[in-house]
């Protein structure tokens, strides 16, 4: 994005591409709707995976191949396990935490900058994610009120809809 | 010397190469977002869905907002990958005419009837998002718009179907299921 620079511009990366803000939001509302002990593992994991995944974009920076499918995969899976408040087991919950965040790491390449820019950019992707998915999966995890916890799962079977027409209009 | 001005000009306004680009993405966004919206058709059909909701009260208000955009996502589906489905308009225009007189009545049929009738009509609205969903600039934000967009119309029906908390407001949410099905009506005599 010109004009904010390369930390901002990787700040907003998440936010301005719709596949990796559809897997954050759905993941994040599947995390907080399972609650704060859960969200307290994921993190962790995220963080790591997503390090390692920036790693790799930083070696590779082309678009990481199947990238986007992964991330709609995810986004469909997370939205309708919100959806239906399907109880997904933690031992399935882990792998799917840190495949979306190795994926969004390595998703996250830029090329043509000097080191410092990079880096700059690469933080801010690395942070934008983060926060991102902290600030979904505390807002799911607030509601207390029934309306309340049903929005969550309204926003989740949108983020379902979304992924699961672009899933398959990549896949015919 | 010119060439070498261009050449630097060029420089100057050229950026780094990112793996995504933010171009296309609010276009396809915006476009995704109105489809619903400046089609009255669909307007009208998804305001339906909002008030039956309401009407029938806790908890069909919540499960067939939920309901609706997931089995639209799979008329969406059939549409992307070319399944054709017979009278889409026809149904379309149905599914006014069917809820607007739901509401009318005030029909208050078993959860899961109102969920079938419901998902039925969703496949139809789906399919027609469906099918202009490959030419869009940016598909992915295309879909995102209108199921947003679809979203916040079932929204406008709850809140409008939210009224019936008093008398005078039953009243005019079954006017309003009325003049649906009276557009629906409109809108099948245009179809056929």
């Amino acid at each position: 994005m010109p004009g904010i620079g390369h930390f901002y511009g990787g700040l907003l990366h998440p936010v301005i591409v719709p596949s990796h803000l559809l897997a954050l939001v759905s993941l994040g509302l599947l995390l907080g709707q399972r609650g704060l002990l859960v969200m307290r593992t994921a993190y962790p994991c995220f963080l790591v995976a997503l390090l390692l995944g920036l790693a790799i974009a930083a070696l590779s920076p082309a678009t990481a191949f199947g990238a986007e499918t992964s991330l709609l995969a995810i986004a469909c899976a997370c939205g309708i396990a919100v959806a239906l408040r399907f109880s997904v087991h933690t031992m399935l919950l882990a792998p799917l935490v840190i495949l979306t965040a190795m994926t969004l790491g390595a998703d996250s390449g830029v090329s043509d900058l000097d080191r410092r820019e990079t880096f700059g950019a690469m933080l801010g992707a690395g942070l934008g994610a983060c926060v991102l998915l902290i600030v979904v999966a505390g807002l799911a995890e607030m509601p207390r009120r029934e309306w309340q916890r049903v929005l969550v799962r309204v926003i989740g079977s949108w983020c379902a809809a979304s992924a699961l027409l672009v899933l398959a209009l990549e896949l015919r | 010397m010119q060439r070498y001005l261009f050449l630097a000009g060029l420089l100057i306004v050229s950026q780094a190469a990112i793996a995504h680009e933010a171009g296309d993405v609010a276009g396809g966004f915006s476009s995704g977002f109105m489809h619903p919206i400046l089609g009255w058709d669909h307007v009208v059909a998804m305001v339906a869905v909002g008030l039956w909701g309401a009407v029938l009260g806790q908890p069909a208000i919540w499960i067939l907002p939920v309901t609706f955009p997931l089995v639209m996502a799979f008329g969406g589906v059939l549409g992307v990958i070319g399944v054709p489905l017979p009278g889409v308009e026809i149904g379309i225009a149905l599914s006014a005419i069917i809820l607007g007189a739901m509401v009318l009545s005030a029909a208050r049929p078993p959860l899961w009837l109102a969920a079938v009738i419901v998902a039925a009509f969703a496949i139809f609205h789906g399919h027609a998002h469906g099918t202009e969903l490959p030419d869009a600039v940016s598909p992915l934000a295309y879909s995102l718009g209108f199921v947003l967009s679809t979203g916040l119309l079932h929204m406008c029906g709850i809140g409008f179907g939210l009224l019936t908390r008093w008398p005078s407001g039953t009243l005019l949410v079954r006017a309003g299921g009325g003049t649906i099905a009276l557009a629906g009506a409109l809108f099948l005599a245009r179809a056929i």
